[in-house]
């Protein structure tokens, strides 16, 4: 089964930069694939495309089968449930401890409480931070606040997990640890598409490379390295 | 999906950031609407006047101290015969001063008055009013002076057409007053809920990442305008209801004792401001919502 697929998609930013042109890409269910490239490739576009953040100029983008480019604004929301997204930053809300932010997804799309006591605790274990669910955040080092985001990412289980430089502010040994989360989520089922240029991990990891150059394909790889 | 409780306390916390701005806001929404409330007030008041006198135009006829007796009898008779008139009421000179004392009770306008300084006159109801200025007119001459006997003629007309230019201008004055108080209100809730968004933009990046429907985003900002633009009506109707009460007496009865109108409906008893009240709660919680509603437009783009 698709779970993603790009049918001749362009993105033309208003001020003319072509951020991609017409890409043609399938991704199957239960995935690992890496988006590589250079700054300023398109990786970043890519992903908010799929989150449609943006909107793309041309073609066609698929979701399990389904044209997300015509989606109305009011079925956004429904979209992004089913797509949980990892970034450099973190983005975890400062004033709220890690089990506030964990449970915060659920808040968010109205999961009852008990449900939420139920399954916050889960992911945290899951990522291997439970013992940290009553910190906040500045409390944490950058591979635990990482730990949390992929957490709050995963707690609704969504089908699609996309991670934008999950490892970009980590030294390697920790980005090694976020790499092993993201493996156990994918082997569950999860598809998963992150966008890297950390070198290292990519040519560890051994899974499905796509690299993007000004905006295009210009390599897909099973089981790929780096490059040069 | 309905969560009031997450929506009131997120409405909260932000109050209690922005404390100054909030405070600032409410109290512009609060004078605002004291000053919409007490000009509409006003009015309506001005125009229930005006109607009732209106209703029971009369005309007041002085005679001069030194009239004859026949004239003054001559001139009564000639009255009654005309079509327009409906009744006749002579005052007499100590009449008019036992009126005057009993206006003016516990005054010490009564300690001034040496004598009797009031005129003798005839109060003439008229069974046609708008016929007033033709009947007005039958007490002067040819010159234009009043006719022998006669001192002063004077009628509700006169007081009416004042009445209406004063309801045109006060109203006139009191509608530019409140579309200014108004704009002031909307730019500061907006500025407040701006801060909010801003304060909260983290927060609001997070929710749309994970799904959270438009509505969840915007309900607690709409919440805190509305707040905001709430309470500013109920201080605005504690003002109106102590202050402007106790103004729209006081001007009542000036009124009522320079026009010698008999009775007037009086404010504090009437619906209307009933009315008043319900319309400036109404209006402050539309100016909050609206006002947030124009900031989330903004700033938020969902």
């Amino acid at each position: 089964m698709n779970m993603i697929e790009f049918k001749q998609v362009s993105k033309i930013y208003e001020d003319k930069t072509v951020a991609l042109k017409n890409i043609n890409l399938v991704i199957k269910k239960g995935e690992f694939l890496f988006l590589v490239g250079p700054s300023g490739s398109g990786k970043s576009t890519f992903i908010k495309l799929l989150i449609k953040e943006i909107e793309e100029t041309e073609g066609s983008i698929f979701i399990a089968g389904r044209n997300i480019c015509n989606l109305k604004s009011n079925r956004i929301p429904q979209l992004r449930r089913n797509i949980g997204c990892v970034f450099q930053d973190f983005k975890l809300l400062p004033n709220k401890t890690i089990f506030e932010n964990v449970a915060f997804t659920l808040e968010v799309i109205g999961k009852p409480v008990y449900e939420i006591k139920i399954q916050v605790p889960q992911v945290l274990k899951l990522v291997g931070i439970f013992s940290k669910i009553n910190s906040y955040p500045h409390q944490l080092s950058g591979g635990e606040q990482q730990r949390v985001s992929i957490a709050r990412a995963f707690v609704n289980r969504p089908p699609i997990l996309l991670a934008d430089e999950p490892t970009g502010n980590l030294d390697p040994g920790t980005s090694e640890g976020i790499m092993k989360i993201l493996s156990r989520i994918n082997l569950i089922g999860t598809t998963v598409l992150m966008a890297t240029h950390d070198r290292n991990i990519v040519n560890s990891m051994r899974r499905r490379v796509v690299e993007l150059e000004e905006g295009e394909i210009i390599r897909d790889q099973k089981r790929g390295v780096y490059g040069d | 999906m309905v969560r009031p409780r997450y929506f009131f306390s997120e409405a909260f916390i932000s109050l209690r950031r922005n404390f100054f701005m909030g405070f600032t806001a409410i109290t512009t929404v609060a004078i605002t609407l004291f000053v919409v409330g007490f000009f509409t007030i006003i009015v309506y008041d001005i125009q229930g006047i005006i109607s009732s006198v209106e209703s029971e135009v009369e005309l007041a006829v002085y005679l001069e101290d030194e009239i004859s007796e026949e004239l003054k009898d001559y001139i009564e008779e000639e009255v009654l015969s005309w079509e327009e008139t409906d009744s006749v009421n002579y005052v007499s000179k100590d009449q008019a001063l036992e009126r005057f004392r009993k206006q003016n009770e516990g005054s010490d306008i009564l300690k001034e008055i040496e004598g009797n300084p009031l005129p003798a006159s005839f109060e003439i109801t008229l069974s046609s009013p708008e016929k007033i200025d033709q009947v007005a007119l039958r007490f002067y001459d040819k010159d234009g002076n009043f006719i022998e006997g006669v001192n002063d003629v004077i009628y509700g007309k006169n007081y009416v057409n004042k009445l209406f230019s004063i309801t045109a201008i006060v109203g006139t004055i009191a509608l530019l007053i409140i579309v200014v108080l108004i704009l002031a209100a909307i730019v500061l809730i907006f500025n407040t809920i701006r801060l909010s968004i801003y304060a909260r933009r983290k927060e609001i990046e997070v929710m749309k990442l994970v799904g959270a429907t438009n509505w969840f985003v915007r309900i607690p900002f709409l919440f805190e305008g509305f707040f905001e633009g709430f309470v500013g009506s109920i201080i605005s109707i504690i003002l109106l209801y102590f202050i402007g009460n106790f103004l729209l007496i006081r001007g009542e009865r000036v009124i009522v004792d320079t026009m010698r109108i008999k009775e007037l409906a009086i404010v504090g008893s009437s619906n209307i401001v009933l009315y008043v009240y319900i319309g400036v709660a109404v209006l402050g919680g539309l100016i909050g919502i609206l006002s947030s509603a124009i900031a989330l437009r903004r700033y938020v783009k969902i």
